[in-house]
């Protein structure tokens, strides 16, 4: 009878049941997010390995960064993909999500289409994308050598174009996404705003440049945070692409570590050399990167997005 | 009355539950399941039919064979070592012996081996198993065995009227039938057929670093020796015969082809000897195999490159005599020696040394050269700790770099050197 009272009391719905209701959520944020974020901050200052434990030796992780070579290399990679990938994916996604939105029949299957990569496996579309690129045996390569006349790029083979080749194949793998999201931004522009703009003798590319792009700014804004924090954490098509066949030796991310980024030296350091504390170190730089970018990209963001 | 007979009876029941119970414990304890983990789940019925024969050979031990790719073998077995919940037995990779058994995840075999008839098995290789060092006792157990050996292709050879190659020679001949065998077939200007392959891959590099009389860390695990003396003279070697002589594609081309030897664009190449299966495979030409040749530092002594395919038992294993008693027969008479045909070779010399590994009908023709290069294997140093991170990461990748003309070879090497003497240092 107690318990159907409390059950049944006010205080009890109001103070007591929402809590029970997200404590699944709270256990799952703290054990499975909080909690590794604490602990690899902590493993950051420790030489760690699961099996014999750690040993604290304070900032000597952060100071080996600073002097490691490959390191640098590492994150100048990352850096590089993320200027390279940001302009050409947000681009591509944008003009693709124009393209798609018209009112043609048969349009929607096109959609489908154009997002079909996004939810297909990486580890399948790394692969076949790897031989399709294959500087000697490649269709791309041969293909460019019946047309043109001439020997394609070596693609994944060379330091000079493996970083960019990986580039165009995420954007190919990823387009889709924003292209939904764009869509989306798209449709909510105002047709009388349009309209109006055609009666005033706009024509369609200054509507596109003075009206719907600005209105789309949000939808930009966000697109391009997305687009950020995911190329800082590009891993699944890097490692596909580039680390050698099991047993045969030779290193991820290469030729001579041209496509070493940050979460594949991560994942060598802690899981493969067993480095926990460098790579927890590693991490953290990581995140002190977005974190920095995210937190400039809402500062500035009043100077060009418009909310309507 | 009732009483007594109802308390009798409740007595007898209570008995025949306790009696029971002993029996059904006693029972219990002498079931015994072991965990058996491999990184090869297309062979992972032929290794369940094993392991049900050798439960009929033993009733009371059941084996639940589990597959792992291999590259997701080597974190599952990291994350399970450190919950200590490591299969009990599981393949090991023998540049992974040293690191796990400083990690303490792995049983200490040797007092399992003392009691082995060594005659039974090609012993030279258990050296290699050896951790922490040459004198250590053997953390792993072989079941076969692989060399590192020196491919041609007879059409290639035949169609420019070459000799093929000896078993005693030397680099610079090498280099001469290498040149003579690289070719622009279509008249563009670049080759299309090639001498050799530097594949820049520890197959290739380590073996011409030891038949230079070489090796690549000191023997005290201490020191990379890479960027001095014959090391250093044998980098070199392999590095001209892409940049200088042009006699190699490079690392560019052959960019995510790990078989190129496989094109039939490659007059010669070195391997592993499991590529032998590869190559009946996958080869549309004939084939033969020889020993590498010499470098001018070996002093005419041949060293070989090989090692062998081993299992670990866990430290943490609550039966590590039956773990033993199922490792010793899957690397002894419990193969079959269909599972080990090709180039690999079981360690079980009565399986190596039958007709039915001969392979007489097949190429190549003097397959038994795999066994006299396997008889040279001996140097414990290739697989000095921290191997996944200094050979696999840092010396291939700066060895692209040199065969990719990123990098002048002298400062590369010192680079590399230096490098490689850091990781080695944390060991």
């Amino acid at each position: 009878m107690a318990i159907k009272n409390l059950l049944g009391s006010t205080r009890f719905e109001k103070y007591v049941a929402p809590y029970i209701f997200i404590l699944p959520m709270l256990v799952g944020l703290f054990v499975f997010r909080l909690g590794p974020v604490v602990w690899s901050f902590l493993l950051s200052f420790q030489k760690y390995n699961p099996f014999q434990g750690g040993a604290w030796i304070g900032l000597q992780n952060y100071k080996e960064l600073l002097q490691d070579k490959d390191f640098h290399q590492v994150f100048f990679n990352t850096l590089k993909f993320t200027l390279m990938y940001l302009p050409l994916g947000v681009i591509s996604s944008l003009i693709l999500a124009v393209l798609v939105n018209n009112k043609l029949k048969g349009i929607v299957i096109f959609r489908a289409i154009y997002f079909l990569p996004v939810i297909s496996a990486v580890a399948a579309v790394g692969t076949i994308w790897a031989w399709l690129l294959n500087p000697l045996f490649g269709l791309v390569n041969y293909l460019i050598k019946a047309v043109f006349g001439i020997i394609g790029p070596e693609w994944l083979g060379s330091p000079k174009t493996a970083l960019f080749t990986l580039v165009l194949v995420n954007i190919w793998l990823t387009m889709g996404y924003a292209m939904v999201i764009f869509l989306a931004g798209l449709q909510g522009v105002p047709q009388e705003l349009l309209d109006a703009a055609w009666v005033d003798g706009a024509g369609k590319v200054k509507r596109f440049f003075r009206i719907v792009l600005p209105l789309l700014s949000p939808t930009t804004f966000f697109v391009i945070i997305i687009t950020i924090i995911r190329s800082f954490q590009i891993f699944d098509l890097v490692y596909i692409m580039t680390a050698p066949a099991a047993g045969e030796g030779g290193a991820v991310g290469g030729p001579a570590n041209s496509t070493n980024v940050l979460v594949i030296s991560i994942f060598l350091n802690a899981f493969s050399f067993y480095r926990m504390g460098y790579g927890a170190a590693q991490a953290y730089v990581l995140f002190l990167m977005v974190a920095f970018i995210t937190f400039f990209q809402f500062r500035f963001q009043k100077r060009w997005v418009h909310y309507q | 009355m009732k009483r007594l007979v109802f308390v009798a009876l409740l007595a007898l029941c209570a008995g025949l539950l306790f009696a029971g119970g002993s029996q059904g414990e006693t029972a219990m304890a002498e079931k015994i399941e072991l965990r058996y983990m491999m990184w090869d789940p297309q062979i992972i019925e032929k290794e369940q039919a094993l392991a049900q024969k050798f439960h009929e050979l033993n009733p009371n031990v059941s084996i639940t064979v589990e597959g792992i790719a291999y590259a997701q073998f080597w974190e599952k077995i990291q994350a399970m070592a450190a919950a200590k919940t490591l299969p009990d037995v599981f393949w090991m990779a023998v540049d992974r012996v040293k690191d796990n058994q400083r990690m303490g995840a792995l049983l200490d075999l040797q007092p399992y081996v003392d009691k082995l008839d060594k005659s039974n098995y090609f012993e030279s290789v258990f050296n290699v198993l050896r951790a922490p060092n040459a004198n250590g006792d053997m953390y792993a157990f072989p079941y076969a065995w692989v060399v590192c050996i020196f491919y041609y292709n007879m059409r290639l050879f035949d169609e420019a009227g070459l000799q093929y190659p000896p078993e005693k020679w030397t680099w610079d001949e090498m280099r001469n039938l290498a040149i003579k065998l690289t070719k622009d077939i279509d008249g563009d200007g670049n080759a299309d057929q090639w001498g050799y392959w530097v594949k820049g891959r520890y197959t290739h590099t380590w073996s011409y670093v030891y038949n230079n009389g070489a090796q690549m860390v000191s023997d005290d695990f201490k020191r990379c020796l890479l960027d001095e003396g014959k090391g250093k003279e044998a980098m070199k070697f392999l590095a001209d015969l892409v940049i200088k002589d042009k006699v190699s594609p490079t690392p560019a081309q052959t960019k995510g082809v790990s078989t190129f030897f496989t094109t039939g664009k490659i007059a010669m190449c070195t391997e592993g000897s499991w590529r032998i299966d590869t190559y009946r495979k996958s080869l549309a030409d004939p084939f033969g195999i020889t020993y590498l040749p010499l470098g001018p530092g070996s002093g005419g002594k041949y060293d070989s490159f090989g090692w062998p395919d081993s299992y670990a038992i866990s430290a943490y294993t609550k039966h590590p005599d039956e773990s033993w008693a199922w490792t010793e027969y899957m690397a002894g008479p419990g193969r079959p020696v269909d599972s080990v045909l090709g180039g690999k070779v079981s360690i079980w010399k009565k399986s190596a040394l039958s007709d039915a590994w001969a392979e007489k009908n097949m190429l190549p023709e003097n397959k038994d050269l795999v066994l006299k290069a396997g008889a040279l294997i001996g140097k414990n140093v290739t697989f000095a700790p921290g191997w996944p991170e200094w050979s696999d990461q840092i010396a291939a990748s700066d060895f692209d770099k040199i065969l990719l003309g990123e990098g002048d070879f002298d400062t590369v090497m010192a680079e590399m050197t230096e490098k490689i003497d850091k990781v080695l240092a944390r060991y």
